[in-house]
């Protein structure tokens, strides 16, 4: 049941969840989501809300991601031995699950997010074409089109250094979430 | 029962046998997998769409019928008409076709790709391998899309040029599952055998490895077809797919037809929902392959 909701969400293109998102509402009950850009400057509260629907429709597909890998390592953690030692303890379930469980089952979930790192400046692209939002994805856009390589060089520059960032914050937190490879 | 009556189905079917096979494991993906079925049965309307659009469609995909002009669904008009007063029906059909034809040859080309990098990298391995994997990983790191928006627009748009850049992505990408199977095949004792017999390394690697890495090979495709038509509809939907007149799916929900997708809400469900659906059956069918042909996976 979680596996086909989670090909299902990943089956829907964002671009098209962010088409319904902007055209529904409006014909539904008159509202739409904003397209006017507030700098944070203007208003902190309205710069985050007006990014928050085009976020929760990029996270919508990496989160199916995340789920199944998760659920996969669930099952395999679940049955360790260790498990069997704290349900024996007398533990309760929550703590087990997320002290004992969720944290040996978590390495590779954040080795994923790294390497997912990408498809968020992918999906940046869309959503930002979808709902106007003046960032990196459609300053591309624009560099694209007018040929303005300098530009798309830039851009690509900058993806670049933020997934090698992203990727190190991925290995560096291997310690903070596994003593094992702290000592090394 | 199943596993009594057939034994020879499951396991490694004979030459022969193989019309037997098929149909064997047809049931296994009906009786264990529906919902894999499901996507395949799908899969082949999408497929038969595609191939009979021309039959199938009542009107051409760019026969522009100004009088019925952003007419809602009724039943002249299946899933209602555009801005211009095209049957969106019919181009729904026109663009399975596009989809078809891209999604099929792209990842047949990128499955191709991915076989050879694969292959070649995990069977030679050391620093061979080590150098090709550190590209495969800098190509990785750069947005797919990015990189396509960037390359369609140097070398301009064009069904070629598309289907060529999608399984050069695609191929690139799915070379690291073929090579991890070959690192584990290459260390089997027939491999060794054939080794010590003198054959020689492309023997080996297309007689010995080949064979015995086809099982994430087909799902690797299937989910690659699913892909490739998310990843071309998305070129299209930012305006760098197969240019204008041609209906494609992501094409058809962007450019003018969203100034008058406020009047008409019907152009912009037909393709999307098209698209989620094949998308959808071709990931549930290789999802259902995937645990069929992987044994460590059929008890789970």
């Amino acid at each position: 049941m979680l596996r086909t909701a989670s090909i299902l969400a990943l089956a829907i293109p964002a671009f098209w969840t962010g088409t319904l998102v902007m055209v529904f509402p409006s014909i539904w009950w008159g509202w739409s989501p904003s397209v006017k850009y507030i700098t944070w400057a203007q208003d902190p509260l309205g710069h985050l809300a007006m990014m928050a629907i085009p976020a929760l429709i990029l996270g919508k597909g990496l989160s199916a991601v995340i789920m199944r890998l998760t659920r996969t390592l669930m099952l395999e953690v679940l049955r360790q031995d260790y498990i069997r030692t704290a349900k024996a303890k007398g533990l309760a379930t929550g703590t087990i699950v997320l002290r004992h469980a969720l944290r040996n089952a978590l390495i590779p979930v954040v080795t994923l997010i790294g390497l997912q790192a990408p498809v968020i400046f992918g999906g940046a692209v869309i959503l930002e074409q979808i709902f106007v939002i003046p960032g990196m994805g459609l300053l591309l856009l624009e560099a694209v089109t007018s040929r303005d390589y300098p530009t798309i060089t830039g851009v690509f520059l900058v993806i670049g250094v933020a997934v090698v960032l992203i990727n190190l914050f991925v290995d560096l937190s291997y310690g903070w979430l596994d003593p094992k490879v702290r000592s090394r | 029962m199943a596993e009594i009556t057939h034994p020879t189905a499951t396991v490694a079917p004979a030459r022969t046998r193989a019309p037997n096979a098929y149909v064997a494991f047809t049931r296994r993906l009906f009786r264990e997998k529906p919902l894999g079925a499901i996507g395949a049965v799908f899969c082949l309307i999408f497929l038969f769409a595609g191939i009979f659009a021309d039959v199938l469609a009542p009107y051409g995909y760019n026969q522009i019928m100004p009088i019925n002009r952003m007419k809602p669904p009724s039943w002249q008009f299946w899933f209602g008409t555009d801005n211009l007063g095209r049957d969106i029906f019919s181009r729904v059909l026109y663009g399975a076709r596009l989809s078809v034809i891209i999604g099929l040859s792209a990842a047949g080309l990128g499955t191709v790709i991915s076989l050879t990098i694969g292959i070649v990298s995990g069977y030679i391995g050391g620093k061979f391998d080590m150098l090709v994997q550190r590209f495969v990983d800098a190509w990785l790191s750069f947005p797919g899309i990015v990189v396509l928006i960037v390359v369609v627009a140097v070398v301009g748009p064009g069904m070629p040029q598309i289907i060529g850049i999608l399984a050069v992505q695609g191929g690139i990408a799915g070379s690291r599952i073929i090579r991890s199977a070959v690192l584990s095949v290459r260390e089997q004792s027939y491999v060794h055998a054939a080794q010590s017999i003198g054959g020689t390394p492309s023997r080996v690697m297309l007689r010995h490895i080949l064979p015995n890495v086809m099982a994430p090979v087909i799902v690797l495709f299937t989910v690659g077809v699913g892909n490739v038509i998310l990843a071309e509809s998305a070129l299209s939907f930012l305006g760098f797919g197969v240019p204008p007149p041609a209906p494609t799916w992501g094409g058809m929900l962007t450019g003018s037809a969203r100034n008058y997708m406020y009047l008409a809400p019907w152009m912009a469900l037909a393709p999307g929902v098209c698209l989620t659906l094949v998308v959808f059956s071709i990931n549930m069918f290789g999802d259902a392959l995937r645990d069929l042909l992987d044994p460590r996976m059929r008890n789970r």
